[in-house]
């Protein structure tokens, strides 16, 4: 009996396994305060014209990440990078500047942690990015924008791609995926989906079959 | 006042995986406690929740709270009273209701002055009485517990945890010497 609260659910992962489904979920506005889709794609993502990761590093970082989700079949093109960084340094003091509802994503390399702290939030303590959208009563987006932490103590994490990665999948509407969390382990490390919520090494910037179903029931056709 | 809060119990009830929209580096309760620049006992005295031009950082969110005890630090508090404004996703997803004890890992102050969440949603222990039936309140939040609680002694504890016990395990740390080296 003492052993319940973990059988129960492992049971009930083993049989969503086995029936070929999966445990991805998507945003509900009026619950989470998260866009749930886009009603429009690709959606039009501009990046931060800062210098945090030199150059045009950071835009390549978010091709990249970009491509990865672009790369599931059965849907649309979901991203749509701009070719060139924004000409301006995103932060806190022209916050008006890229804080617009225009239907557009800004990923934002939030140098120091500015943004974060003036969100009532520590850069200094292993948050490493954050996915934030707005939507209509529909719950379709009409912004969204990523926060990238730029605070030194995180800043050198080896994979921000993967950082990416998961964040522009919470864009895209999907919440924190339950396989491989919570005392569950029916995935090994190497294998558990992007959605999870903590990311502690390399290769996550890979999409596990749970990612791909949860963006596929969202955009796929036939939905 | 102490049979009082003998009887009240830590809940773990906010993570990541149920709330939020980021990515984080696992953050242990240890981790919060060494690594963290405040930690308070407090009473949410007043929420206060805006959406003033409809975008993403038009939602604001600020919180008053009287502190109880200053268990580590020298957080921003002017007449036992301390201030946390959130800004975005977390004005919605780190809801503080008035009357609601908590205690809070802080980390730095703004630049407006308010007291800032050490590792977002990770930060906050909600408190609790403990109810007349509550031999199993809720294996779902036992298990979270288990999780997130490493390390030794009563750190290491498997189901809710009596306020007290959890506070003397905390005081145990910092003043062992350990704070800062993590």
């Amino acid at each position: 009996m003492k052993s319940m609260p973990i059988v129960l659910p492992t049971l009930l992962l083993l049989v969503l396994k086995a029936s070929g489904l999966s445990a991805f979920g998507q945003f509900d506005p009026g619950a989470d305060g998260l866009a749930s889709h886009w009603s429009r794609l690709p959606v039009e993502v501009i990046v931060d014209g800062g210098t945090l990761f030199g150059g045009n590093e950071g835009l390549r970082m978010v091709q990249e990440a970009a491509e990865i989700w672009n790369g599931v079949t059965g849907v649309p093109r979901l991203f749509s990078v701009s070719e060139q960084a924004d000409s301006i340094d995103y932060r806190l003091d022209n916050m008006d500047v890229w804080n617009v509802l225009d239907r557009r994503v800004r990923v934002v390399f939030d140098e120091g942690g500015e943004v974060l702290l003036n969100s009532g939030i520590d850069p200094d303590s292993r948050v490493l990015g954050i996915a934030d959208t707005i939507a209509d009563s529909t719950g379709a987006a009409l912004q969204g924008v990523v926060i990238i932490n730029g605070h030194p103590t995180v800043s050198d994490f080896p994979d921000t791609v993967a950082v990416v990665v998961h964040e522009l999948g919470h864009i895209l509407g999907l919440t924190h995926t339950p396989i491989g969390f919570g005392g569950l382990e029916p995935v090994s490390r190497a294998n558990r989906p992007t959605m999870y919520p903590f990311t502690e090494s390399r290769n996550m910037d890979t999409l596990e079959a749970d990612d791909i179903a949860g963006v596929r029931s969202i955009y796929g056709q036939g939905r | 006042m102490k049979k009082h809060l003998l009887r009240r119990t830590l809940f773990f009830l906010l993570l990541p995986a149920a709330v939020s929209a980021a990515s984080y580096q696992w953050l242990t309760t240890e981790d919060l406690v060494y690594q963290s620049k405040g930690i308070v006992l407090a009473t949410c005295v007043s929420a206060d929740y805006t959406e003033e031009d409809g975008t993403v950082f038009g939602r604001v969110g600020t919180y008053g709270f009287h502190v109880e005890e200053v268990i580590k630090g020298t957080p921003p508090i002017t007449d036992d009273l301390l201030s946390i404004r959130l800004v975005g996703i977390h004005a919605r997803n780190v809801p503080f209701h008035p009357g609601e004890g908590v205690l809070l890992f802080l980390g730095s102050t703004n630049r407006d002055g308010f007291a800032t969440l050490y590792g977002a949603e990770h930060g906050v222990l909600h408190i609790e009485e403990a109810g007349p039936f509550s031999r199993h309140p809720g294996r779902v939040i036992q298990r979270l517990i288990k999780e997130r609680i490493t390390g030794q002694g009563a750190f290491h504890r498997k189901g809710k945890m009596p306020l007290d016990e959890f506070l003397d395990a905390v005081r145990a740390r910092i003043h062992g010497g350990k704070e800062g080296t993590r």
